[in-house]
């Protein structure tokens, strides 16, 4: 899954040069390279965990069969 | 009809024999995933400030939840020892007091009650835990403050004495 660009809503309304403008601002992974707590980057981080957390939950929901330490591993 | 429950068992086993994730796997992922990030997010409470520290907080408590969820997973699905779950549970209980001890110096809400929700899950493991090797007490730190906690199994719930900087299980 693409992740959502590290940047804010506001920035999607700009002309399309500003707009390119802004995405330039980001580093190669998508993250803004300007450090500031903002909704778009905590949503982004959360979005990676929540990947994560789905995973999990298959695990849990996989049936275990006879030689589960396969699975474990 | 006899067909088709024959099918629909067999599915499943194979289903079971394939497995899309494992547990290495998704732990290798994770820690990948904490390092991918931006260094000024991957911050922990005893060393955040400002009072932007909260969101900060929320992503290494996201990050230690999963886990601790997958370890659970482990030990529930899988019957592994819960040894590595009881550090996990004790590390999460840590980091959540320490966002618990900031909270009541900047504020916070939505930071308290994420970690109130985390609060209970692991501070409940460790009763387990407690409990099904025989002891009478755990020892909790907190890298904050000095202080010890016992986790007593004869206690339901977590008490908080905010004014002596104490807590008990």
């Amino acid at each position: 899954m693409q992740l959502p660009l590290d940047i804010s809503d506001s920035c999607l309304s700009l002309p399309h040069d500003q707009l390119e403008a802004m995405v330039n601002l980001l580093d190669a992974s998508g993250w803004n390279q300007v450090p500031s707590i903002r909704g778009p980057a905590l949503m982004r981080a959360c979005l990676i965990c929540d990947m994560l957390r789905e995973d999990i939950l298959e695990l849990a929901l996989t049936t275990v069969p006879q030689n589960g330490d396969a699975i474990a591993q | 009809m006899r067909l088709l429950s024959k099918l629909a068992r067999k599915c499943q086993l194979l289903y079971a024999c394939q497995p899309l994730t494992s547990h290495r796997d998704i732990l290798q992922r994770s820690q990948e995933a904490w390092q991918s990030l931006p260094s000024w997010l991957r911050v922990i409470p005893s060393s955040a400030s400002g009072a932007e520290w909260g969101p900060i907080c929320h992503i290494s408590l996201y990050f230690q939840y999963n886990h601790f969820l997958l370890e659970r997973t482990m030990v529930r699905r899988f019957h592994r020892s819960n040894v590595k779950l009881c550090h996990i549970a004790r590390d999460l209980l840590q980091l959540t007091l320490g966002i618990i001890a900031q909270k009541e110096e900047v504020g916070g809400d939505a930071s308290w009650v994420v970690s109130q929700t985390v609060l209970g899950f692991s501070t409940r493991m460790l009763m387990r835990a407690g409990r099904s090797h025989n002891l009478d007490c755990l020892p909790l730190g907190c890298s904050r403050w000095n202080f010890c906690s016992t986790a007593r199994p004869a206690y339901d719930r977590l008490i908080i004495f905010p004014d002596l900087k104490l807590y008990r299980i």
